[in-house]
This record gives C-alpha cells, structure tokens and sequence, in this order.
C-alpha cells in the first residue's frame, strides 16, 4: 500500500475518520475533540512515515524483529499498533501483552494506546506492564509454589521479594556454610543461571562475587548452595533473579501450564527487546514455540544491560533463528542529522538514518574538557550553556555512567554509600539539604538504617523505605522516618557533621537510639507483633568508618557544595528512551574502575557496551550534544573532531589553558 | 464453572475452618436452626456479591466471637470460593487464579481493624497469592443474585433505584444502550418516551400543557424574569435509567384469559404468595438473559418456601432444579422445610449441623450425595423420602422405627426413659431432654424394615470411602423368630429379620446403632417384660375388643389379667396371645391399640416397663450413653 492509503486505511479503522473526509479536513473539523489529535497541529496518523505504519497493519500470525533506530518514534508506533489490534480483537479469550523495562515506558505506550483507540484504560484481556510485573502477576505469583512448595501465609502465597544485596539477620537461616574467603553465603546472593546451568553471585560485594562466580565448586557445595536456596524459596523468598528461573522452570516442566499462558497471550509485543535476557527469551520462546506470535521491537545498538548478562549478538541472534521476520524504522525524527551522524559513527555500521528533525544549531555536537577537580562545575556551566543557546533547561540532562562520576556532579548521588555509618550522615545530610530527590533518598538512607540496625531480623521492602515485614502500614513508616530526621536534625550534636567520624560517632552512640524509640509508639498500632524498642547503639554496633575515623564527617560524603540547581544528573539508564532537547554525557575523570565510563573506552570498539553506552546517551538530544571529556595530557582530541564535535574552548569562570 | 468448594474461617459462628462442598446446579442446604446456614449463604454473598444494593457490609459481629466470658473476637476472617467445571477458556481467562488442575479460587480476607472511616480492611485475591494479577474484569464476570429470607416483594419491584424491573431493563439493553452511546444517538425506549412527552406538551388541546402554562404564569408573576424558571410537567425525565426506574409490574390472576389490559392490578393488591413468584421470576429473568460475558451465575435464596404453599413450595423447587440445570445458574439455597427438602433430589441435599467440642462448637456440612448411598438405595430413599421422612434432615437425632406401633409409642416410653435417666445422672451437664421433641429427636416410621437404605445416611456400611451426616440414630428392630413361637430369655430363638445382620456393623460406627427386640416383636416384648405391662395391655385389649363378637377372645383375655403370670412359659403364652390379638387388624390392629396404649402411659402413674433395648435406642438418639442408663 502506498502511504497515503495507509494513513486513509489507519484514520478510518482506528480513530474512524469519516470516508468523505481526507485526513487533514478531518484533523480540521474533528481533531480538537478527539482523544487522538487533540493538542497536535495536524493529522495525527498522518505524520507517520510509511514504514511505521507498515508496521502497524503489520500480520499478528508472524512473528516480527522491528528494528528501531533511535528517535523512530518507536513508542508511538508500538502504541498505535497495539491500539489498532486491540480496536479489531475479536478472540474469545485471550489479549495482547505489550511488555517493557521500566513503568515509565509502560504508562507511556499505555497513554498512546487509549488515545489511538479512543478507550480509558487498555485492561483486561490485554496487558501494558513491565515484562517483570508481568511474569510476577501471571507465572510467579499464581505458580511459583507449586515448585517451591512454598504453604503461604493465611492462604496468600505472594512471593516475598528480597533484593540480592540483602543482608538482613533473618537471611542467616538461609546461608551456607562458611567459606574461607567470603564466608557464609546467603541465599539471595547467588541464583542459578538457566543459561549457563551453574550458581551465579550477585551480593554487594563484587569482589566475592568475582571469586564465587570463577569458581568451580564441589559436589558437597553445591549440594549446600542448592539447599540453602531450596530452603529460602520455600519459605517464600526470591531474589528477582530467582523469579526468572521460577518462570522458566515453570513453563519449561509444566506444558499445561504454559498453554494456558500462551491461550492468554496470544500476542506478546516487547519493547526495547534489546535488554531481553537469555532467560526471558526463552521464556518467551517457549510461549512462542506453542502458539503465542512475538513481536520484539528495539535497537540492538542500545543494549546496556551486560551486567543482567543482556548482549546484543544474543537477541539477534534469538531473532534469526526463530522465524522473525525483520522490519525496520530509519527515520530518526528526534536529533537533526549532526547528532545522528555523530552517533552513527559510534556503533557498527548499521542502515542508513536520516534525521528528520532540522537543526537550531550550527554545531549541535560540542565537547568539553575540564580538569580533575573542577568536575562538579560542570552542571552550573551547562546550565549557563543551554540557556544561551535558547533550549529548554527543563528537557536537559546531564549523563554519566556509574554513580561515582554521578555523586561527583550531584549533592544527592546514591550508590557510592555502602557503610551504614556513611548512610546515615547521608541521611541527614540530605535532609538538611531539602528538595524532592534529597529527601525521598534520605528517608531510603534513614530506612535502611534503621532496618539494618534495629529490625533485622524481618524482611524489609526496599521500594518502601525498607519498611520491614513486622510494620504492616508503609505510609507509618515514611512518617515515622521523617519524625526521626527531624529529631536528627533538631540535635545539635547530631545534626553536626563537621566533626571526625570518631567525635560524631560519639554523639550517635550517645543520642540516636533514644530519638528512635521516642517515635517508636507512632508504629505501634500498625505492627505485626510487639517490636523490641530500638537498642543502644553501642561500639560495636556502630563504629567510626575503619581509615577515615579522623576525617570530618562531612568530607567523605563527596563533594557536598555542588551544584543544587534544576538541570536533572542522572545515569544514562535513567535516561534511556527519553527525548531531551540536550544532553552533556560526561566521562569519568579516569578509567580507573570503569570498564564503560571513560570516553576512551566509548571511542574503542563499536562493537563493545562502552560504545552503546556512549551511543545510548548521545542519541537522546535533539538540537545539542555535549560531551564532557577530562584534561588529560597527549590526549587525541581530533578523534572526537572527527566524530564531528566540535570543541567548545570557554568553559568556565577561570579560563582554560589555551590548546 | 460453578462453585465446588467453599472455606470459612473466623466468620461469625464458624471458628475454625470450616468447608463445604458444592455441586453444579441446585444445592438446598438442610438442617436445624442455628446449624450456620445462613452465615453460609453471607459467606458468599460478601466474597461474591459487589452490589450496592446487595452486598452485605462488614460489621464487628461477623468476626467470630467464642462463646467463653472473656472471649475476643477473631483478628481476621477468610472467606474462600473454590471453583471448578471451568471450560478451557475460562481456564485460560481465569489463568491468576487456577491451579494445575484448573480450579480457581477467590479469596476474601479482611481484618478486624476499622480505619479512621469506619472501614475494615478488605483484601480480595484470585488464585494462590494476593501479589497475582488481579483482573476486575475476572470478578465482574461473576453475576450472583441473592433473595433474603424476609423478602419484602412488593418493594423490590416497585419503580426505584433498587428495582429489580430496572435492572432487568438495564442488563438487556447493555448492548443497545452502548450502541446508542457509540453512535451519539438515542435509545428507542428513550426517542418514545420523548415522543410522548413531546406530544402531550405541546398538543394545544391536552390539559397538561395548559396546566403547565398556568404554573408557569403564577412563576413569572411572582419572581419575574430575573429569577424566574421555566417549567414543564411530563412523565419522566427522558433518560433511560429514569424511565425503566418508573416502570411498574401489573398483574392479573388468570393466564390468557384474553382480558383487557385495564383489568390489570398493582402488585400492592396481590397475594404475598404470588408476589414473591413474581420477584422470583423477574430475578431468574435477570440472571438467565444476561449475556455479556457472565461467566459464572449464582442464585442464593433464603428459605424459598416463605409465604407459599406446600404445592407451590415443591413447583417452585422443580423449576430452580430445572432451571439450574438447564441455564447453568448454580443455585443455592436453604431452607426450614420438609416440603421442600423431600422435593429436591437426594444428590441436591446438604445436611448441615453442630456439636459441642469443648467451649466451642465444631460445625459440618455433609452433601447426601457423599454418603456412598448405592444406586438402590438412592433411588429408594428419593421416593421414601416424603414430608414426613424429610423432617429426619431437621433433627437432632433420629430413631427408626419399623411401623405405627413404634411411632406412635416411642415418644411416650422416651418420657419414662429419660425421667429414670436422668434421675440418675449426678452431674447437671450429663442430664439429658425430658422428651423427644424437646430433645429436637424425631421418630422416623420406614413403614418396613428399610434399616439398610436408611442407616448408610449416619454410618458407612459399603467398603468405598463415604461421608455421613454427623448425628446420633438409632434403629430398633424386632428380631422376628418364627410367627408361632414363643420365645422366652431362657429359650431364645433365633431371629429371621434381615436387619439383624447390620447390628455388629453398624454399632462400629460413632453415630448409629441398631437395637433388636431381644425375645420377638414389639409388642411381644413389651407384654413379656412386666406384670404392669401385660395388664394394662389386655386391659386395652378387652375394652377394644369388639363387644358384638362371638367367641371365647374377650373371656379368655379377661382369664389372662385374672390369673398372673408365675413362670416364663406362662408369660409367653400371654405375650403370644397379646400379639396375636392386636395384630389381628379385622377386630383392633396395630395402630388402634398403639394409640390406646399411648394415652393410658400419658398417665405418669400407670406403671410400665420399658424393655431395655428400647431405653437404649432412646438414649442413643438423645445423645447419651447406654451404659450409663
């Protein structure tokens, strides 16, 4: 069909167009009530290129690899084709399952999808989730027990989400026996990985995962590795590791089973297939292997999950060797043709992209270098930058990948705090400091915390502050969280965190315990069973950091004076699938301790996910892309130069040395 | 689909788990009062009813309470439905919420803590775990009707909110009404109703149409044009719910009769009897018409025979039967009567009762279908179970008795029994009923010795695995030696009556025992056992006797009471001749001389002995010990 047809075909099946009208006399006269058009400029069908609505009309009885080159408008796509589907379901039972990564992606494709087919929620049979909340609610939750044997509680057998890094007391009737490097393991530190059929580790300790995961074990350890798991999903734990291989044990031993679930879903459509483990596709490909069609649809130059054990090459070659039939979207309608020739460049050599958008600027692709020590200026120069240049500061970002170079840039960086002395200095640091993201990530410090210290021997739920399992009211627990911060923060001698660790500790040991049982009661009316009152924090319990116990508090907890302003600092996961209209995507100031986060390693092999990492980022702007590079001596900057960046010499207060 | 299995806990009388089992089709739930039928039936109406006009809100006394001082009410209750017969696709649809074997579940939990509003915490769940995904569209595929035992008819098909005439409107025009909601048009009933009111608006001539010009007038008159208002007067507003919330059900009391609709009537002047039909009927009309999507239909009534007659109690059970089965609507009731109860199938019957285990009460539900009757029997006891029988379903205990004589005596020789019985019971609490009826025991004539049909209700005599219904019978039995002997405890003879074999089997059993007369027969027994019993037993005999008669029967009895009895030989001769007598149905028969017998022992004074395999079938059923007798 041509493309006109095809708009004509679409505008009447999905949003009904009268046949009199053309698309744009109907955008003219109707499009201002219509869920669909209403708020756009123009024909909402009509603005899609023909291969996106190639896809669309696309058959269901074939399983499909749309190929998506970022900024194709996939997201539109995939809601407009679920909604044209979902229009024309006739199937007694049974619906579409549209999967993604994140709930932000879900709620995106679902908001498309009510729009395109003019309903209020696309609900039963159908299905807009996370892949995960969709294994959860459909395979894991109902099944689960019927290999773990778990009993359940009064009659519910919900899985109990423990997070792999977990290190809670009540997880000590699930470990193994000591080992002499890492000592007792427990069991939602390792799963058993269906790919490679042998324990893999994931604690937070990734130097022992190392060890753990290199070594080959005896029979007696497996035997015990193997236990200790048995024994804690029985009793209804799982890591989000072993929920994976729940569901494909499941599937793969219980045939009734998973006809049902391919009855279910018939059609199974994933976005940003790219991140699919090995063991999510052979989920999926069990479903498919009865009757359910898969449509994946991603861009295999953005996978950046290798650490989930995601790779490209796998997913492709998963897509070969199971009858997809390949379809593609090369018009970048996000970046203007600069930006998508720089990113290009980037990975291996891939369809011709044309970039649609024009372009505001004449060197849309810029690069800076700072020096070590200055990092944590660079937000309030990029501010200044895209201020001037007329874009809004409001869909820009800066990018990084790791935490560590993120704590550099942002007062509030997580994840570089792993001692529970640090955390709660954090905690209240951040309290002090005010605004949404420093609170919400001190009430999670201060939960932690206080899990960690006064309710270990109970389950505690990371989404929720780490309320533990004993306090049935989360909403209680935030509010008891903050009451004790406040307390925290009315302490002089708490609050203060100029002092060394050894003199604040002090303070803590002497003053904490007592501010956490005064708000103690608040919990009462919504816990389970009588809690202990919170005890002393004594030596033992809470000691100075071992190497820093002379050092102020307030020094180890990065670079605190940093920029506070409004532009977002955030990892390049957070941003993947967002439109910005610039981006700075700042390297880490070396490689040490980075395989992925140095622009040397970006600029190495295409083929490698340092590059997609570089590529994931550099194809989110529209108009600007700014990398920020350290000074480093002999540095080849023409190789950026010749990705077409252009180097931006002026960058802050105290200009740079000339180059 | 249908509900296979139902599990209470901690909700109102039941404690501790309780569960009963269901079949597909009608159900009718029998037994005492205060056995938890009803606390059943609001079981399933919380769990599946979601109806604002229905659904039952929770309140503290639905938490269980113990019946010790000092008792505190139960931290939660669950309520869970178990279903089964799911096709293929609603084992698909329903995928959260079944198990391998493609049974789903719903469970209802909720907490006995009230929120700031007043609310108790409500958990619904599908399947095995509460983290499942939880599909509205599952639980609004239920549609569950229930009828209360206090049925106010007449107000229930009265125009209103709560009509069910509306909602029968409503759930047939779903379609139509969407369609007009597609298209932006209106719905046929609502263009004519318009139509109407258009017309009696605007014609020149109608009264109406003045009569609003005249209102309208006195308005404008009053407030003027600022703060006037216009008016109109018509039927309804022109919107379809309003319009069939106005509708009104007429009846008039002959089918076809080809009379004039005007001859119609409101519901106000018809009979409580017939109105309660018509409820039935427009319900059933709502629950069998509704198309989209339903997947599973429940009925629930309390106590259908309220306000009708026996013989519009049994047409209507046969109708729910047929409808049941016909329309797939699984129906669930209970009921107080044997009308009912004998009219329903044997596999229909769910008996329900309790006992006493230590402060608390132990309740059970035992489906007449899982007694392990045999073909025969089933079939047997399906016609033999009449009105009468029927009420062994309401009693507390049982005793079955081969004829007339013993129905009409036992209740009097259990008077004497119990008295001695309890004379000689030293705790209060092993003290026992003063009478059958106040013991709640009912007497059970099978008209024959059917032992083996009925027993195999309270004790499992086959070898397949059986339930029983879970209270004390006894049977007794005359051991029925050869017609003319003449037995005495010294010279037994052996005994020809079928049911003698069932004894050792059956008194292995908690619940039954059977007791054979020990010499002969009834009556044989009762006049070998005393003096006082021979005595006043020919003295009825000689007052019944025929006084027209020829022949010697009248002096020889008279002879007998004369002259006393001094050896065995000499008692069984007289026993003999008593039996003789009183079977000779030309001149007295059985059931006379019962009755006569009967009201001299109404007399609390007049001696009698009661022989000891009747004290201990009385005893049994009263639930007391026969040793301790």
């Amino acid at each position: 069909m041509t493309h006109e047809r095809l708009v004509e075909w679409f505008a009447c099946q999905v949003c009904g167009k009268p046949d009199r009208l053309t698309p744009d006399e109907c955008h003219a006269s109707h499009g201002g009530q219509s869920g669909v058009c209403s708020g756009y400029d123009h024909c909402r069908i009509r603005e899609k290129s023909e291969e996106q609505l190639e896809y669309a009309k696309s058959p269901i009885d074939q399983s499909i690899f749309l190929k998506a080159c970022p900024g194709s408008g996939k997201t539109e796509v995939v809601g407009l084709k679920a909604a044209y589907e979902i229009k024309n379901w006739s199937r007694e039972v049974g619906g579409i399952a549209v999967l993604t990564f994140t709930n932000n992606a879900a709620s995106v494709i679902h908001e498309r999808v009510c729009q395109f087919a003019g309903i209020e929620k696309a609900g039963y049979p159908h299905f807009i989730g996370t892949l995960s909340s969709w294994l959860q609610g459909y395979v894991a939750n109902p099944f689960a027990h019927l290999l773990t044997e778990y009993r359940g509680v009064d009659g519910d057998r919900s899985i109990r989400l423990v997070e792999a890094d977990c290190d809670s007391s009540f997880l000590k009737r699930f470990q193994t026996q000591a080992y002499p490097q890492s000592g007792p393991i427990k069991a939602n530190a390792y799963s058993w990985d269906c790919e490679e059929r042998r324990y893999t580790f994931h604690s937070r300790s990734r130097h022992v995962d190392m060890l753990q995961n290199k070594k080959d074990f005896t029979a007696d350890q497996l035997k015990e590795l193997k236990d200790a798991k048995r024994s804690f999903m029985s009793h209804g734990f799982a890591s989000h590791q072993d929920i994976e291989f729940i569901c494909h044990r499941l599937l793969e031993e219980c045939i009734p089973l998973r006809e049902r679930i391919s009855h279910r879903f018939p059609l199974i459509v994933v976005d940003e297939c790219q991140d699919l483990s090995w063991t999510e596709m052979s989920i999926l490909r069990q479903l498919q292997c009865h009757s359910t069609v898969l449509h994946f649809v991603g861009d295999l130059n953005q996978a950046i999950y290798e650490f989930k054990k995601v790779s490209p090459e796998k997913v492709g070659l998963f897509v070969q060797k199971n009858d997809f039939r390949d379809m593609a979207l090369t018009d970048n309608f996000r970046s203007c043709q600069g930006i998508v020739d720089t990113c290009r460049a980037l990975v291996p050599a891939s369809d011709n992209t044309r970039g649609i958008c024009p372009s505001k600027l004449r060197s849309p692709c810029v690069f800076v270098t700072y020096k070590s020590g200055m990092i944590s200026s660079l937000p309030a120069w990029f501010e200044q930058f895209v201020r001037k240049r007329g874009l809004d500061i409001q869909k820009a970002a800066i990018v990084a990948r790791g935490w560590s170079t993120i704590a550099k840039l942002r007062p509030s960086g997580s994840s570089v705090i792993d001692k529970y002395q640090e955390r709660l200095a954090m905690s209240i640091h951040l309290w002090k400091v005010g605004g949404i993201q420093a609170m919400t990530d001190a009430l999670a410090y201060m939960g932690r915390f206080i899990s960690e210290k006064g309710f270990s021997q109970y389950r505690s739920n990371s989404r929720e502050y780490y309320c533990p399992d004993c306090v049935s009211s989360s909403v209680r627990w935030r509010l008891f969280l903050a009451q004790v911060l406040d307390s925290c923060i009315g302490n002089t001698n708490i609050a203060n965190l100029a002092p060394t660790w050894s003199a604040w500790g002090v303070h803590v040991r002497n003053n904490f315990a007592a501010i956490v049982r005064s708000h103690q009661p608040m919990l009462s009316t919504c816990v389970v069973e009588p809690s202990k009152p919170f005890h002393d924090l004594d030596s033992k319990t809470f000691r100075a950091p071992l190497g820093i116990a002379s050092k102020p508090v307030i020094a180890s907890l990065g670079d605190t004076s940093a920029h506070t302003g409004i532009i977002r600092i955030t990892t390049i996961h957070a941003v993947k699938g967002e439109t910005m209209e610039a981006i700075m995507l700042v390297s880490a100031p070396s490689k040490q301790g980075t395989s992925d986060g140095h622009w040397h390693q970006w600029l190495g092999d295409p083929s490698s996910e340092a590059a997609r990492f570089a590529y994931v980022a550099s194809s989110r702007p529209q108009h600007l892309l700014v990398w920020a590079v350290p000074e480093e001596k002999n540095a080849d900057y023409t190789r950026l130069e010749k990705l077409g960046f252009v180097q931006h010499t002026q960058v802050w207060g105290n200009s740079r040395a000339s180059t | 689909m249908f509900i296979e299995q139902l599990h209470i806990e901690g909700y109102k009388s039941f404690g501790e788990t309780f569960t009963i089992q269901f079949r597909k089709g009608l159900n009718v739930l029998v037994g005492e009062n205060a056995v938890g039928k009803s606390a059943i039936i609001d079981a399933l109406r919380s769990v599946l009813l979601d109806d604002d006009f229905e659904r039952k809100p929770v309140s503290d006394t639905d938490f269980y309470l113990p019946f010790v001082a000092g008792g505190t009410r139960a931290p939660a209750f669950t309520i869970r439905c178990t279903f089964g017969g799911l096709s293929q696709n609603q084992q698909v649809a329903f995928l959260p919420w079944t198990d391998l074997e493609g049974r789903a579940t719903l469970t209802l939990q909720v907490e006995n803590k009230e929120n700031a509003r007043g609310r108790y915490k409500r958990l619904l769940w599908g399947g095995a775990s509460r983290a499942s995904m939880f599909e509205r569209e599952l639980f609004d595929a239920i549609d569950c009707i229930y009828l209360p035992p206090l049925r106010d008819a007449e107000a229930k098909l009265r125009e209103g909110r709560s009509s069910r005439l509306a909602r029968l409107f409503k759930n047939l025009n779903r379609q139509s009404l969407q369609q007009a909601k597609d298209t932006g048009c209106k719905h046929s009933l609502v263009l004519k109703v318009k139509n109407l009111n258009d017309e009696l608006s605007s014609d020149k001539d109608e009264d109406i149409r003045r009569a609003n010009e005249l209102i309208r007038t006195r308005l404008l008159e009053a407030v003027g044009t600022v703060f006037g208002q216009d008016t109109q007067i018509r039927f309804t507003e022109a919107d379809f719910s309003r319009i069939v919330e106005s509708l009104r059900l007429f009846f008039f009391p002959q089918v076809d009769s080809g009379v004039n609709r005007d001859a119609f009537r409101s519901l106000e002047e018809n009979s409580l009897g017939y109105n309660n039909l018509l409820y039935i009927a427009t319900v059933l009309a709502e629950l069998t018409e509704a198309t989209e999507r339903v997947s599973f239909k429940a009925l629930l009534i309390e106590e259908p025979e309220a306000h009708l007659h026996p013989q519009f109690q049994t047409r209507l059970l046969k109708y729910l039967e047929d409808t049941a089965g016909k329309k797939g609507v699984q129906v669930i009731v209970t009921t107080h009567s044997p009308v009912l109860a004998s009219a329903a199938s044997i596999d229909s019957l769910i008996h329900l009762s309790r006992h006493k285990d230590g402060d608390s009460y132990r309740y059970a539900a035992v489906p007449l279908a899982a007694c392990g009757l045999p073909k025969e029997s089933k079939l047997f006891l399906s016609r033999w179970l009449d009105v009468t029988k029927s009420t062994l379903l309401f009693a507390r205990g049982v005793i079955l008795v081969e004829g007339i004589a013993e129905a009409m005596l036992f209740p009097e020789l259990a008077r004497r029994v119990l008295r001695e019985y309890n004379k000689k019971q030293k705790q209060a609490d092993r003290k026992m009923a003063e009478s059958l009826d106040e013991g709640g025991v009912s007497v059970i004539n099978m008209n024959g010795g059917y032992f083996k049909h009925f027993v195999q209700l309270f004790c499992n005599l086959t070898n397949v695995c059986a339930s029983h219904i879970p209270i004390y019978c006894s049977g007794v039995t005359d051991k029925d030696p050869p017609k003319d002997s003449r037995p005495t405890p010294s010279a037994q003879i052996e005994g020809e009556n079928p049911a003698l074999e069932l004894i050792s089997r059956v008194s292995r059993s908690p619940w039954a025992r059977l007791y054979s007369s020990e010499l002969k027969t009834f009556e044989y027994d009762l006049a070998f056992e005393a003096d006082a019993n021979r005595d006043v037993m020919l003295e009825i005999l000689i007052r019944l006797w025929p006084s027209g008669k020829e022949g010697g029967v009248k002096t020889t009895l008279t002879e007998m009471k004369r002259k006393p009895s001094a050896t065995d030989t000499e008692k069984a001769e007289v026993a003999s001749e008593i039996l003789t007598r009183i079977d000779d149905s030309k001149n007295i028969g059985k059931g006379l001389f019962a009755q006569s017998l009967a009201d001299e022992l109404r007399d609390a004074g007049q001696a009698f002995s009661v022989p000891r395999y009747i004290k201990n079938a009385i005893i049994w059923a009263c639930g007391g010990s026969p040793d301790d007798a």
